[in-house]
Formats: C-alpha cells, structure tokens, sequence
C-alpha cells in the first residue's frame, strides 16, 4: 500500500526525473554518488576494476529501474546502494564461477594494496588490509557513504547491535594500525 | 587522528579513487530508461490436478494414525514450547516425542532467517542445529555476540530438565564447531506469561524482572534492546528471574565499563574532578545502551550521556545549582539591638582574664557601660553581627558579663 508523501528528498526528485528519462538527473547523481558506490563495492569485491564495474553498473540500473522506485520522503542513497549490493554479489557469485582464487585477497601481493600504496591512500589500505569483510563495508557505509548505523544494518541484514560493535572495533583497528602506521 | 578525521579523510581517498567514467555512462544510456510497470497479474495457464479421492487408503491412514494415536497415548499429544530469543525471535513446539510439530517466527528477523515450516517434523536437535548454524551465518550470533535466551513452557518438571539438557547441549556443540562459546539463560515461564509489545513471552519475562530491578529503565525501553544486551544488564544489576539459570559466559568486551565511563566523565567535565565522585548508572537512550555520569560540582551538574557500546557520548546535560546556604542567614536576625554591639575579640579567652585589672587592656576599664566598652569600628561590628546568629550573641554576651563579675 502506497502512502501519502507530501516531501521529497532532493535525490528522489532526481530519481523521479531519471524516470521520466532526465540525462541531466542521472549525470548529477552520479558525479554525487559514485564515490559512495565504488567505496562500498570495493569493500565487497576488493578489486579496482570490478568495482569499477558494479559501479557503472549501477548507475545504469538506476536509469532503467529508476520508474520502479517508490518515493518514501527519505535519503534513496540505501536504494541505490542496495543495487549496487545485489550487482557485487551477483558478480562475485559469477566470479567464483569463473575464476579460481588461490589466494586471500588481503594477501600483501595484492596489487590493489600495491596500488594503494603507490597511490598514497594511508587510511584505505589500512581498511582494506586491517579490516575483515563485514568491517570494511560497515566503516566505508559510515564513512564514505554517510549512512547511518540502522541504516547500514538494514542494508547488510544485520542486527543494529552487531552493526555498532563491528564500527567500534574497526575504529579501533585503524587506530592502531594508523597509528603504527604514521 | 580522531573517529571524524578518519571518516574525512577515507571519504576523500575513495572519491579520489573512484574514477570518472560519466561519459561511458552516459554512451549506455541512450535509450530512453523503462517504463513503470502496472502491476497487473498474468494468469497462468494451467491448473492443478484434481485427483480422485481414494478412499480406501484415507480411511487406512486414519486407522493407522488412531492406532498409533492410542498407543502411543497421551505423550504424543503433549506439547512443551520453546522459544529461542537472540534477535530473531523463533517459537519451536515439540511433542512428547522431541518431534517439531509447530514452528513460529516472532519478529521480522526471524522472518527473513528461516522458513520455519521447513521446521516442522524434524527432531528438536536437528531444529536447534539448523536454527544455530542460520544464525551463525547471519551475524546474529558470534564470538562477539554470543547471548541467546531460551524460555520454556512445560509444566511438568521432569521434562523441562530433559528439554534443558537436549536444547544446552544441542546449542553449546552446534556453537563450538564454530569457535563460539554460546552464553545460554534458560528460564521457565509460564503458559499465561503476557508478552510486551512485539518482544516473545520469553523475553517479556526477561524484560519484567529486569524493569523491577533497574530504576531507570521501564520495560518499553528495555523491550527494544538486544538479548545481548539484556543479558549485559543483567549482569549489571544482578537481577534474574527467579527459574532462570546462566550456562556459559556472556562476552562483555564490547561493552564500556562503568568505571571507564566515569574516567571519561571525570576528563570531559570542564570543572576539576576525580572519577571516584562520578555516579554512573545504565539506561536506554534511543533504543540503544547508554551510561549516564553524574558529575556534581559547586556551580552545575554535569549528566553526560554515554553509548555502553561505542563509548561515544551521545548528550551532555548541565543544570546549574543553587548557591551554598549560609550556616546563619543574617537577614533572619530578628532583634539586633541588644546584641549588635559585639567586641571585636569575639572569644574572651581565659588569657586576658587575668586577676591583675590593669593588665593589657587597650579598651577602658570593663564597667556596667557595656555598650560603650565593646565600641568597635561600625563595618566590623556589623560584619560580625551578620555572621553570629542570635542565640550565639546572647550566649557570648552573657559569658563575658561572668567573666566581669568573675574579676570584680
């Protein structure tokens, strides 16, 4: 049952735009949020260019999907990530399939972390090389996406209690190793 | 660098990161995007099978099922519940045969868990099994999180111990495969326990003994919270119900401890304080487990509100405190006259009060003339007036005619 909403969120409005096929729309939200999509893809697939992938990916389910989205008066951002969520399984389901993994890919011969370094992200190799799975999509939701505990919960299925402690360590596995590190 | 610097500064190497491709975006989103679909149903084209009823093999079945029904008497009919709480909240009835006759999810979680019909025929420590390992999978229960609340409704005692015995030792090698110590409260409830809001019955009892023994939190606030948690402020509080027995630990490495909040309290507070002077009680704010620190000062109470989990203070509260009151207001002063020309030397000590009269003696010889005697500068006579109260006055008043009579 639909309810009444009688405030839209900027990016619903966007949303709504790209529906009624706006080029314009799509281009702001994109340039908005591929940030917050690639962040949230790497944290699940843990390689650049797939991420990359999920990322453009992404985008283009939001312009063919974008009339299905029903407006609720809140942040799509959770929606859009929720695309981009289902598209890296999705890719990592086809991968395993595909490809044989030998390898951890935290193992220190990753050319991610390689690249990372060269490319001095302090603070994103260290999240990629201290934090477990669950930790780094939960700190890069927080962080890089601005969603809030009980949304990132909601996203990632997960008791909001489970949510706030994972935060709370991985803050204090960056320190540390943050902290080793500068 | 701190929790917001930190968050800055990924947020800005992942939007380096992230590359620009809008171009290519765009180049794939040429055609116009779909339209919105109109929900309408499309019929199926085809229907079920209608078979013949066999009769015969139905009234075996029902022969078979009497028969066994009779046999086996009354424990095949008996019913015992069993209500696993973690987050996802699951009903199990068994039989008196540990067979799952009826499974029910209590709250979302448990929805999107597990079908719980699929459920329905397997032995207890099978249901266990499977309800342990989905959990596992999904988060709810871990190295970390490993509370679970197990209430169950059966009168009878000897089977409640058996129930018991089947569902710890179930849960507690079904943990371990994972390297998961589970820390189990098992309780026994009633059939008629109420439940609370949408929390099981199971927890509603919980929640109950814990909303009596906690003194700022009700049993709203205490619904919302996680069996984890509960467990935690169960601890805290020392309160359990009264059938309920603790099998296992509960990991409480997440959570901040009382004395740690105080510290915190102690070095945030702008005036000088020691962790000792702060009082930290636990309550619920915004769903979630917080301390509150009480730090009193001369001019305000400080209350800082402190997440359990995160350590984050969540509301800093200051209420600034009345004056300190004066031992003797002087404005009560009801008659001042005869007593407001007090000497200076408020205490005549037994020193002065030598038998030789000439001795140091800067005022005149002590007469009957009191007042003038006791003559002192006005702003000190009246500073001492304001901070004497009456009764005292007289008393020293009185006392240094003695002592005058006491020389003469």
């Amino acid at each position: 049952m639909d309810e009444a909403v009688t405030h839209l969120a900027p990016d619903e409005e966007r949303i709504l735009k790209i529906a009624n096929g706006d080029r314009n729309a799509l281009s702001t939200m994109y340039l908005q949020h591929k940030g917050a999509v690639f962040g949230f893809a790497l944290s699940m697939l843990h390689d650049r260019e797939r991420a990359e992938d999920v990322m453009q990916e992404t985008f283009i389910q939001l312009w063919n999907s974008a009339a299905s989205y029903v407006p609720r008066g809140k942040d799509p951002l959770p929606w859009l990530l929720g695309i981009a969520k289902n598209l890296a399984l999705r890719r990592i389901r086809t991968d395993s399939l595909t490809v044989s993994m030998p390898e951890e890919h935290t193992d220190p011969a990753d050319p991610l972390d390689h690249y990372l370094a060269a490319e001095n992200k302090i603070v994103l190799r260290s999240v990629i090389a201290t934090l477990s799975e669950e930790e780094q999509q939960i700190i890069m939701l927080h962080a890089v996406s601005g969603l809030k505990h009980r949304e990132i919960a909601d996203l990632l299925d997960m008791p909001l209690s489970t949510v706030l402690n994972k935060y709370r360590r991985s803050l204090q596995k960056l320190k540390k190793q943050l902290g080793e590190s500068i | 660098m701190n929790e917001s610097q930190l968050n800055k500064r990924l947020r800005e190497e992942v939007e380096q990161l992230a590359p620009n491709r809008l171009e290519e975006l765009m180049a794939a989103c040429d055609q116009p995007p779909a339209p919105r679909k109109d929900g309408r149903v499309i019929e199926l084209g085809w229907q079920r099978k209608r078979r013949k009823p066999r009769f015969l093999a139905v009234a075996a079945m029902l022969m078979v099922i009497i028969g066994l029904s009779a046999f086996f008497g009354a424990k095949g009919l008996d019913r015992s519940v069993l209500i696993f709480d973690i987050n996802p909240s699951v009903s199990i009835t068994v039989n008196g045969f540990d067979r799952v006759c009826e499974a029910h999810a209590n709250n979302d979680d448990a929805l999107r868990l597990l079908r719980v019909d699929d459920m329905k025929g397997k032995s207890l420590s099978s249901a266990i099994t499977e309800l342990t390992e989905k959990l596992i999978r999904a988060g709810y229960l871990s190295a970390t999180d490993n509370g679970i609340l197990v209430s169950v409704q059966e009168t009878s005692d000897k089977r409640a111990e058996a129930l018991k015995s089947t569902v710890l030792t179930t849960l507690a090698k079904t943990a371990g495969s994972s390297a998961i110590r589970p820390a189990v409260l098992y309780q026994r409830i009633g059939d008629d326990q109420v439940s609370l809001g949408n929390a099981s019955p199971g927890k509603s009892a919980l929640v109950k003994t814990l909303a009596v023994a906690s003194d700022r939190m009700d049993e709203n606030d205490l619904c919302d919270l996680s069996v984890q948690d509960l467990l935690y402020v169960m601890n805290t509080v020392s309160a359990k119900p009264d059938s309920a027995e603790m099998r296992g630990v509960l990991n409480q490495d997440q959570y901040q401890n009382s004395e740690a909040i105080a510290a915190l309290a102690a070095q945030i507070c702008p005036a000088d304080v020691s962790a000792d002077s702060v009082a930290t009680v636990l309550e619920c704010y915004d769903q979630e487990l917080a301390y509150v620190a009480n730090v009193e000062t001369n001019g305000a109470n400080y209350a800082y509100t402190v997440s359990a989990i995160s350590g984050e203070v969540l509301e800093t509260v200051v209420t600034p405190t009345e004056p300190p009151i004066e031992p003797a207001p002087p404005a009560v002063t009801p008659d001042p006259v005869p007593v407001a020309p007090e000497p200076t030397p408020i205490l005549p000590e037994p020193t002065p009060v030598e038998p030789t009269p000439a001795a140091p003696t800067p005022t005149p010889e002590p007469t009957e003339e009191l007042p003038e005697e006791t003559e002192t500068p006005a702003e000190e006579t009246a500073e001492t007036a304001a901070s004497v109260s009456p009764v005292e006055m007289i008393q020293r008043v009185k006392y240094i005619v003695d002592v005058i009579d006491w020389i003469f």
